[in-house]
This record gives structure tokens, sequence and C-alpha cells, in this order.
């Protein structure tokens, strides 16, 4: 009985799959003739703007959907800090949105492990003349194009115009007059530093340091420049008028507060923070921000050159659709929205001649800023310095290595985990 | 195996050349043939969430894959055998001993607490009170709430300076410590709220075992003339032993794994202080990319717990508890 019942489970089994094969066929026929007649398209978009930005992408969004009602944009939020490697691991997996919003660093990384879809033939002539060089430099790997430029920043210096008159200071524009400056204030009135190495970066390079040469093959950051950079930058952290930033982990939130409040004079963030800040009790009226490139040093000036830039995945289901979208998103009338009413600078030259933009005194402010400001090179590797050369920044303000021997640190670590056949310059 | 053994074959009557091995295995399968069929469910299902995964993990740890090594989709991987490289080359890492004595301290503190205090809470609640049932469930609300909740709660209480704990001490003239900036209060910091959140679990399993313990032990014990605390130890104590001997270990289990709450609170920080190697290890895994590596800390992470869940096997059955397996 069982040998009879086991023996008729083969055909059973094979019966059964004809038969889901026969019913799948004409039910997948069919829906592409509906698919042609509706033509809808769902587009996936992973966007990792803040709050009040989000805002603003909402209309924009709404926008393309009423000019493109067959085009459906399914935007997910994703948090900032965990989107690359998110992104990584979804784009392994076959899972990758088909649109991201991707910080510039991570563009090449992508790029060089094959998740994006090429985009050199989509982009026009006229659009690539119109972004901003060193924006669009970001988003090309090995000669082709792999991304559309949202927006450009860099971190510059942001102070209480009111606080500073009051303690009768000029806007330093060197370190040292900085650091007198921030004297004149009480204790921890004067200046937030935070314990993070992508705000130490302007003082690396004011002191003749660097990051990395690809060119020459060189880990820069144990150079001599760049001991000299973090040590002047812990010598402003422990000064008596630096705010007590006794909490690294929350010290960007706390930053925001301590400047909206009026309780510090003076902190150093990029366009995409003044939004909040101008909503903080200390600038009320509008005006009393300041905004001024961050100080020189002995060996010249840097902030470093960040900014954000649409990519599409390249098993993306419709690459033109999704070219669209972000054409739509990164034209000239956008993101002269986007900085008008977040403070977000363009990376179209187009966008720079709006009326609105032009009207805004803190864009024409940051746009000094972008002058004097530093681009990181362009690596795969470009997105991971920041891991291991965080916690030393954070040794090194603890007092529990010395400048050297941290910066040393991050040397070892580029050299073993990210630069395996770069030398390391003393 | 077990079923193996109750074929009706005894030893004695087998004879020294007995049915064939084809033949046994035959009645075996005719006899327990539907107990095999039930079982494949379980054993497919096992095989693909646990064994498949464990074994590419462990063949990973192995290789040098990386970020460009690893192929995906339809990107051919390229990743090579480079024998145990990974694992002679861990404590190149100059975090790897502190990591490694971080993660041993993070489980002996926080199970000692979670013991000691949940014992106590247990044995008070072991016991006719008003609003036991109230208490209980109050006791109960740490290991309710999903623990990135609890990790974000406490991380804004912690925060200097606008967190409740400053607030509260200033307002009473203390000068607060840096309760996630400094390396040594970070550390009490987030074993403090990993205690907080393991209290329920061993509170609840250990007061099924205080109420297992058989009450006549408890009164021929008094009638003898025995303190109380001579009952709890001599009787208590040892009647909890197979259940705190079980809680106990997968407490060790998950706390040595805990991520969320380092993660969440302090992300390993300040200055990779509060690692353990879990997260260490998701540093390599997501950040560095390196799968090679990730994958040895897994082994390592998988090892340690292996090689210290069968020692303390063998010593609490030495210990004289049979019953516990």
């Amino acid at each position: 009985m069982r040998s009879i019942r086991s023996r008729a489970f083969v055909p059973a089994l094979a019966a059964m799959v004809l038969a889901a094969v026969l019913v799948a066929t004409p039910a997948a026929a069919r829906t592409d003739v509906v698919a042609k007649r509706q033509a809808t398209t769902t587009i996936t978009f992973w966007q990792t703007m803040n709050d009040e930005e989000t805002k603003t992408l909402r209309t924009i969004v709404a926008a393309f959907s009423k000019a493109n009602p067959s085009i459906k944009v399914n935007m997910q939020y994703v948090p900032f800090d965990q989107a690359q490697a998110r992104y990584a691991t979804a784009a392994q997996g076959g899972k990758a949105p088909d649109v991201l919003r991707a910080e510039i660093a991570w563009i090449a990384d992508y790029a060089a492990r094959g998740f994006l879809a090429d985009l050199t033939k989509h982009i026009s002539a006229a659009d690539r003349r119109d972004f901003l060089p060193s924006a669009y430099a970001y988003g090309l790997w090995r000669g082709k194009t792999y991304a559309v430029p949202q927006v450009t920043d860099a971190p510059a210096l942001l102070y209480n115009k009111a606080m500073l008159r009051a303690a009768n200071v000029t806007v330093p524009t060197t370190i040292q007059q900085l650091e007198t400056a921030c004297a004149k204030f009480g204790a921890g009135k004067g200046i937030f530093l935070r314990g993070d190495a992508y705000f130490v970066q302007p003082w690396i390079w004011a002191y003749g340091g660097g990051l990395v040469n690809p060119l020459k093959r060189e880990i820069l950051i144990a150079s001599k420049g760049s001991v000299n950079g973090m040590t002047a930058y812990k010598r402003l952290f422990d000064a008596d008028c630096a705010f007590d930033n006794e909490d690294f982990a929350n010290d960007y939130g706390n930053m925001q507060t301590a400047f909206k409040n009026g309780d510090v004079a003076m902190i150093v963030n990029g366009p995409w923070a003044t939004a909040d800040i101008l909503s903080g009790r200390a600038f009320r009226n509008r005006a009393n921000l300041g905004v001024a490139p961050v100080p020189r040093g002995t060996a010249g000036q840097g902030s470093p050159v960040g900014g954000h830039s649409y990519v599409i995945s390249r098993r993306a289901k419709n690459v033109d659709a999704a070219y669209r979208f972000i054409q739509f998103l990164s034209r000239a009338q956008n993101q002269a929205t986007l900085a008008a009413k977040n403070n977000l600078l363009p990376t179209r030259k187009s966008a720079y001649q709006a009326r609105v933009v032009k009207a805004n005194p803190i864009i024409s402010a940051f746009l000094k800023q972008m002058l004097v400001a530093r681009a990181r090179p362009v690596l795969p590797e470009g997105g991971a310095i920041y891991t291991d050369f965080g916690p030393n920044v954070q040794k090194v303000l603890l007092g529990d290595s010395t400048p050297a021997q941290g910066m040393l640190a991050v040397a070892q670590a580029w050299k073993t985990k990210l630069f395996r056949a770069y030398s390391i310059k003393r | 195996m077990a079923s193996t053994e109750q074929v009706p074959a005894a030893p004695a009557t087998r004879a020294p050349r007995g049915p064939s091995l084809a033949r046994r295995l035959r009645r075996g399968y005719d006899r327990w043939w539907f107990a095999y069929v039930m079982l494949l469910p379980v054993v497919v299902v096992m095989g693909v969430l646990v064994f498949f995964p464990l074994a590419r993990g462990i063949a990973f740890s192995f290789t040098d894959a990386d970020r460009y090594t690893i192929g995906g989709q339809d990107i051919p991987s390229s990743y090579r055998y480079i024998g145990v490289d990974n694992y002679t080359t861990l404590d190149d890492d100059p975090n790897f001993w502190s990591v490694l004595g971080f993660t041993g301290i993070w489980t002996f503190v926080n199970v000692f607490f979670h013991f000691a205090i949940g014992l106590g809470l247990a044995v008070m609640l072991n016991r006719t009170l008003r609003l036991r049932g109230f208490y209980r469930m109050l006791l109960l609300v740490p290991w309710a709430v999903p623990s990135f909740i609890t990790a974000f709660a406490w991380r804004y209480l912690f925060n200097v300076p606008n967190g409740f704990f400053d607030q509260v001490l200033r307002a009473i003239g203390v000068d607060g410590p840096a309760w996630l900036g400094d390396p040594t209060w970070a550390k009490v910091s987030v074993v403090t709220v990993n205690v907080w959140l393991g209290i329920p679990f061993m509170m609840v399993a250990l007061l099924g075992g205080l109420q297992s313990i058989d009450k006549e032990l408890l009164d021929a014990s008094s009638v003898d003339g025995a303190s109380n605390l001579r009952r709890f130890w001599d009787v208590t104590l040892p009647g909890l032993r197979p259940v705190a001997a079980t809680v106990i270990l997968l407490g060790i289990i998950w706390t040595f794994n805990m991520f969320n709450v380092i993660f969440l609170i302090t992300q390993g920080g300040p200055a990779d202080e509060t690692q353990i190697l879990v997260t260490y290890a998701y540093r390599y895994f997501l950040d560095y990319q390196l799968y090679g590596v990730a994958a040895a800390y897994g082994v390592l992470i998988l090892s340690i717990l292996l090689v210290f869940s069968s020692i303390y096997r063998a010593t609490v059955r030495k210990l004289g508890e049979e019953t516990w397996a």
C-alpha cells in the first residue's frame, strides 16, 4: 500500500508542477497586456535627507508624480549613517532600490563593484556643462558617469553675530585669531568642537597635513602637518572657552542645541544644518547667523567638500524611468527650491542664477567657503576612512594617546584595512 | 539514533553474524519511515537556516573575501583560500585584546547582576503579598519593551549636558560624570542598561524554579529548627540549581552577543572603549567589508561559547546535578 503511494507521488508532483507552469504562462502574458495599457512603473527611492530637507523633497516628488502619472515613486527614508552599508548589502543580494541618494564618497566604491547603472549616455551635453565640475567629478569612475549631483557642501565657521559683538570680537580668519577670540568668552561659551574626524579635517589641512595621496600612493594622516593640525585642534578643545563636550555619542545634537540656544558663540558645520539652526531661540532674527570660511592655519586652509548625488542601480527594472526621476529632482528649478528653503548649495550653475538663490545670504556666504574647500580623493575606499579615524581622534581628545600616536594609529589601520599598497608618510 | 536502539533485537539474542546492515536499515526504515518523514521538514529548515549558513561562514573565514572579491548578483566572486591567515592576524588589530577583555568583563558583570538581582526579586515575589501580579507586571516592563527603544531612551537619559541624569544632578548642585564620554563611565553606563534589560528574564525563570521546590522540604527543615538563612542556603538554592544552571548559561550566551545595547548607545565609543567582539565584528563586516576577517570573528565567538558551554556543563554535572544535561 505504502509503496504504491510513494510510487504515485513522483508523477503526481510532476503533474502539479506542469499544471502550475501551464497556469502561470497565460497569466504572465496577461500581465504584460495590462502593463502596456497602464504603463505603470514603480521606482523605489532610498533617501537620506534630514527632517527639514525631507519636507521640501516631498513637495518636489509630488510634483514629479503629478507630471508623470505612469511612474509611481516609492520613497523610503534610510538614516544617513546606515545607508552606505545597507545599500551595499542590498545590492549584493540583488535587492537594491532603483534610486539612492548617495553621499559622494560612496559612489566610486559602488561603481567599482558594479552596483550602479552607467549614466554616461543619459546625461545630456547641456546638463553636463551646467553641473559644477567639482561636484560632477565625484560621480566619475574610470571615465564613466554614475551619478547626478544633487547638492554640494563644505563646513564653515558659523557664529552668533550678537554674541561676537557683545564680546567685542571680530570674525576670526586664522586659527590663532580663533583661539584668542574664543578666549574672550566665558567658560564653555566660545566654541563647540566635536569628537569627530570629519570636523578635524580643516585643522589638518590648515597645518599642511592631509589624508591620502592616491597618485603617490601615500598615507598622509601621520605626517607632520596632520599631527600639528590634530595638536592645534586638541589645544582649542581643551581650552577653557571651549564647550565641555563630554558626550561624543550625542555631540552633533548637543552642538546644535547649544548654538541654537545661544549657549555657545561659534561652531563648525555645513549648510545642511542651517535650516535647523535658524529654528533656534538665538536666531529668531535670521540675520544673527554669521557664516565665514573656516580659519586659516600656518599652511593654508581647507574644509572637506561633501555633498550628495543620485545614483541608479544597475539592476533597476526601468533605468529610463529612474533617470527621468532623478533628472527631474536635479532640475535647476528644483535645486533652487531646496536652496531657498533649506540653504543648500545647488550643483548647477544655472540654479545660482535663480533670484531666490541669489537673494539668500547664507548661500552666498557658503559659496566663499566653497572656493577654499578641498575635494577628497575619489577612491572606492573613501567612505571607510572615518571608521578608525574617528575613535582615534577621540582617544587623542580624551588624552589617552598623543596626537602623534593617534594619527599613526589611523595610518596603520588604513594601511592594514584599506590601502595595503600605500606607504605611510611621516 | 534513538530509533535504531528501539529496533526489537536485544543485543543478547542477536547472533554474532546477525542480520546484515542493509537488512537492519531496511527494517528500521519499514518500521520508522513515518517518523523520518515527520522529521524531514525540520531537518530541511534547520539545514537551510542554520547549518548551511554556518558552514559557509566557517568557509569564508579561511578566505580573503572582501568588498571586491565577494561577487554577488551577476558579478562572479574571486576570493581565494588563504588558510588560517585571518585568525593569525586577528591580534594585529591594536584593539583586539582590549575588545576581547571587555567582552569578558561585560558578560561576567552583566550575568552576575542579572542573577543576583533577579534572584532577590524572585524571592520577594515568591510569597503571598498584596498586588503581587501588579509588581510582577511592572518588573516585566524592561523585557516587554523592544531593546532598541530602551537603548535610545537610555542614550537620551545619559546625554551630557541635555540628558535627564545630568540635569537632575546639576539641579542639586553636583557636577555629574560624563556618562557616555568617559571610557570608564561609558562602560558602567552600558552595563547598567543591560542589567536593567536582563533582570526580568532571570526573575521569571527563577520564580518558576522557586515555585517548583517542594514545600514539604522547607516545612521539614523549619520543623528541624533551621534558620531562614540556612533554609535558603541548604534547601532553596540547591532546589534552584537545575533552573539556575540553565538560565545562567543562556544569559551568558545572550549577553556575550548583546549587540543592540552597545551599538545603539555608544557605537562602541568613546574611542572604541566599549566595543565587544560582536560589535567589533560588525565594523569589519559592514564598514570595512572585510568578510573573511568578519567571519573569523564569528567563528571565534562561536568557539569561545562552545568551549565555555562544555566546560560549564561538565562542571555543573560534577557538582552533582545529574538531571540537567
